[in-house]
């Protein structure tokens, strides 16, 4: 289907920019790099001495972009985030590095382990421990939904590994008060009907609020219909780092890391 | 606006049925077409030729990284579904709020996206790598993918899946690099795979013998990237196909080239072809079939007869008897039509001579984008009348004899416009007794419109013309009643449904949602 040979010349240039972007992809997924313990803890050091003045000492950003979520980073193959450390980004306060080739591909390791989705590097763990405990001890599928079975209070995780990066993930278990999921609000709604709604916002605006209940029920509502509201900033999840052992958080790490919608390719 | 009514509380309970979706389009929009038949007829009637002047913009919903929306919401219970490629927006139906959003963005390419379907507590997207996606209508969580075709063999997916009963019923596109089509039912509870139907036949069976060689035999094309209509009385999917590959040059595939540029009618229990109707054998102006296969049930030469409705892109507008394949007529919709003097008895194109493309270019109408495509026609069992958007232009078609080589974009060259032609879109009205015009609405325009219409029983019928505008216009006359400028192409089809009492019509233009009612006057 073209409508002329304008298009289909425009086609086959897009056609050949994906097919590029999908080896790009592939090479992405593929690298060996990301998977190579030793380069990534080369890259590590090098990092902490020669780039963490800006990007933070974890990469969580600072002067310099978040390397763990920036989309100029995360959609960027090896190779040019390679360009980027060894030639700097004109026009920014990215320098170049004088660090031969080979120490670069580490840092590259390293900035690829930051941000690539946790399913597609190494991660230790004993991930049917981490089910045991995600499904028990845990008690994060009160909240948490996986492929339709749990809550709906707190994000879906069903393709958290596929969609974030190991650390975002460890974050969220060890420290989620960090940062509050865009809209899962804790709210308690009283209405002026006399019902009150306790549940997360999904959206809120002057006019109109949208919450999840904990029955899982959504309520399209009218602000000007709701007479007193007490909303948190706070994550209603509660730190793991004291709950669990250790041992139990690598392997709920690991358990989260291995969700993937996509994982039966 | 009252308490009562505003405050919509979506139930668990609430779960739409088959049943729901047999009965076509009312409150609600629940497939791609309204309805099962194709016709994009809605019941709701409180926009009428009288009132239509009063409409007014309620709310403008942006789809970001986005410049060419092409999908056709669904409404249920309040809640609209609109897609984008590899994403799913789910907004109050009256204040186009966000509720959530899906993004997949593991696919491995970006493709338009025409629409959702919905069934039961899931609502259902194809990404552009072909994986079926089912998520909580509610909540936006995923439930599963399921991956039925590769897209490392050329395979992508544009259309909105088709839910019938227990399935959803999935097409591929692809076929412009040789991908060979095939239309698939997968269970609509787990995504597992029912019955698949190969557009071009395997090696040694019936319709083989229309390819001459085995390379495109087996990369032949005839994808099914647009969703079919369906008959629950006769339990049969009606399903359009696309053009042979390579598009332009037929010297690799001597032959009719079955079942390319067809209309196949599928048994949707088993899979099983029932009979197909092919409406330009060894095409070579890529004239896939895909525009609406629209189902009516009308008197035909004194007789009663359930037919179905084809404008198809090589200029005709065919009426087939939809039980048995019967062809019945053939009228032209478009003026600029010189490939064919006509059909013959069985509805074969009676081709002439000489407007095959050519190395040097070969003039002919229609153009290649062809004279109607997959934007939606309509048709108003009240007025009787068809409602389609027809494209009047000729194309210089130019071909290559280069080998043919799959999943590389080869196409055996392409159609280049004319520019002291240049096309003109029209509205047509025509009788679908007689295949007569009754009215048309020319448009102003560069003829870059894929804008479909909608037709109500208020008799106002909605389009998007040529120019970013959404109309309205009197269905039985084709006055105009009505417009809106996005100032964007539009590149969708509108609908309409009904919350809280009021009637909305929704459409995509370039990036973003529109919806609109009537104006509301203030009560003191």
């Amino acid at each position: 289907m073209r409508s002329s040979r304008t298009i289909y010349n425009k086609m086959l240039s897009l056609m050949i920019l994906s097919i590029l972007a999908q080896a790009a992809n592939a090479d992405f997924r593929k690298s060996s790099l990301m998977k190579d313990p030793a380069s990534i803890e080369q890259g590590r050091k090098l990092f902490v001495s020669a780039c963490s003045g800006c990007h933070g000492p974890n990469g969580e950003g600072g002067r310099g972009p978040n390397l763990m979520t920036a989309r100029q980073v995360v959609r960027s193959n090896d190779e040019t985030v390679f360009g980027s450390l060894k030639n700097g980004l004109p026009g920014t306060d990215m320098p170049p590095t004088n660090l031969p080739d080979a120490q670069i591909w580490q840092l590259v390791a390293f900035v690829r382990g930051l941000n690539a989705p946790a399913y597609d590097v190494e991660v230790p763990g004993d991930e049917a421990a981490g089910r045991g405990i995600f499904l028990g001890k845990g008690g994060c599928r009160n909240c948490h939904a996986l492929r339709g079975e749990g809550g709906s209070l707190g994000p879906d995780l069903t393709n958290i590994g596929g969609s974030r990066p190991l650390n975002l993930i460890q974050e969220g278990v060890l420290d989620p008060g960090k940062r509050l999921a865009e809209g899962y609000q804790p709210a308690v709604l009283h209405l002026k009907s006399g019902k009150t709604l306790t549940g997360v916002l999904r959206d809120y605006t002057n006019y109109t609020m949208t919450l999840v209940d904990n029955a899982g029920d959504l309520f399209l509502l009218r602000t000007a219909d709701v007479t007193d509201r007490q909303l948190s900033m706070k994550s209603p999840m509660p730190s793991y780092k004291d709950r669990l052992t250790a041992l139990e958080q690598r392997d709920l790490i690991k358990f989260l890391s291995r969700q993937s919608a996509r994982r039966d390719e | 606006m009252k308490l009562g009514i505003f405050l919509l509380a979506l139930s668990a309970a609430a779960q739409v049925r088959y049943a729901d979706i047999v009965k076509g389009p009312n409150q609600d929009w629940l497939t791609y077409a309204g309805s099962y038949s194709g016709q994009r007829h809605s019941p709701l009637a409180q926009i009428t030729v009288a009132n239509a002047r009063n409409l007014t913009a309620k709310w403008v919903y942006h789809v970001p990284d986005t410049r060419k929306l092409e999908g056709t919401p669904i409404v249920y219970d309040g809640i609209l579904y609109v897609t984008h490629s590899n994403q799913l927006h789910a907004l109050d139906a009256r204040t186009g709020r966000k509720i959530w959003i899906y993004r997949d963005e593991q696919a491995e390419s970006q493709r338009v996206n025409r629409g959702a379907a919905i069934l039961g507590d899931k609502v259902y997207l194809l990404t552009s790598d072909c994986h079926l996606v089912a998520l909580n209508r509610k909540t936006g969580a995923i439930l599963w993918h399921k991956k039925y075709a590769d897209s490392k063999e050329g395979y992508f997916a544009t259309m909105a899946p088709l839910v019938l009963k227990n399935k959803i019923v999935v097409g591929t596109g692809g076929g412009d690099s040789g991908a060979r089509g095939f239309l698939m039912a997968l269970s609509a509870s787990t995504g597992a795979e029912m019955w698949r139907l190969w557009t071009i036949p395997a090696q040694g069976e019936p319709g083989s013998e229309t390819w001459s060689k085995d390379i495109t035999l087996k990369w032949g094309g005839a994808s099914t990237w647009l969703s079919g209509t369906y008959d629950p009385a006769l339990n049969l999917l009606y399903w359009t196909t696309g053009n042979p590959w390579p598009d332009f040059y037929g010297g690799d595939r001597e032959g009719t080239n079955l079942f390319s540029d067809s209309l196949i009618a599928v048994d949707l229990d088993t899979g099983k072809l029932k009979w197909y109707f092919q409406f330009t054998p060894h095409d070579t102006h890529d004239w896939d079939a895909q525009s609406w296969p629209v189902l009516l049930d009308m008197v035909y030469e004194g007789k009663q007869r359930k037919v179905v409705l084809h404008p198809n892109r090589n200029g005709f507008l065919y009426l087939l008897d939809r039980v048995t394949g019967e062809f019945l007529r053939a009228t032209p919709f478009v003026d600029k039509l010189d490939w064919a003097t006509g059909v013959d008895a069985k509805g074969k194109p009676v081709v002439v001579p000489g407007k095959d493309p050519t190395p040097g270019g070969t003039r002919a109408c229609p153009a290649v984008r062809g004279a109607a495509n997959w934007m939606s026609p309509s048709y108003n069992p009240g007025t009787g009348l068809f409602y389609l958007p027809a494209l009047e232009q000729c194309d210089i078609y130019f071909s290559s004899t280069k080998e043919p080589k799959p999943m590389l974009g080869f196409a055996g060259t392409g159609g280049e416009s004319i520019p002291a032609e240049p096309g003109k879109l029209f509205l047509r009205a025509i009788d679908p007794r007689t295949g007569k015009r009754v009215w048309e609405y020319p448009m102003t325009g560069p003829a870059t419109a894929w804008a479909g219409t909608v037709s109500t029983s208020g008799n106002v019928l909605f389009f998007g013309d040529d120019n970013g505008q959404l109309v309205a216009a009197d269905a039985k006359t084709g006055k105009h009643l009505w417009h809106f400028g996005t100032s964007q192409n539009i590149t969708a089809s509108p609908i309409t449904y009904l919350v809280d009492g009021k009637q909305y019509v929704a459409i995509c233009s370039a990036s973003d949602v529109y919806a609109f009612g009537l104006f509301e006057p203030a009560v003191e």
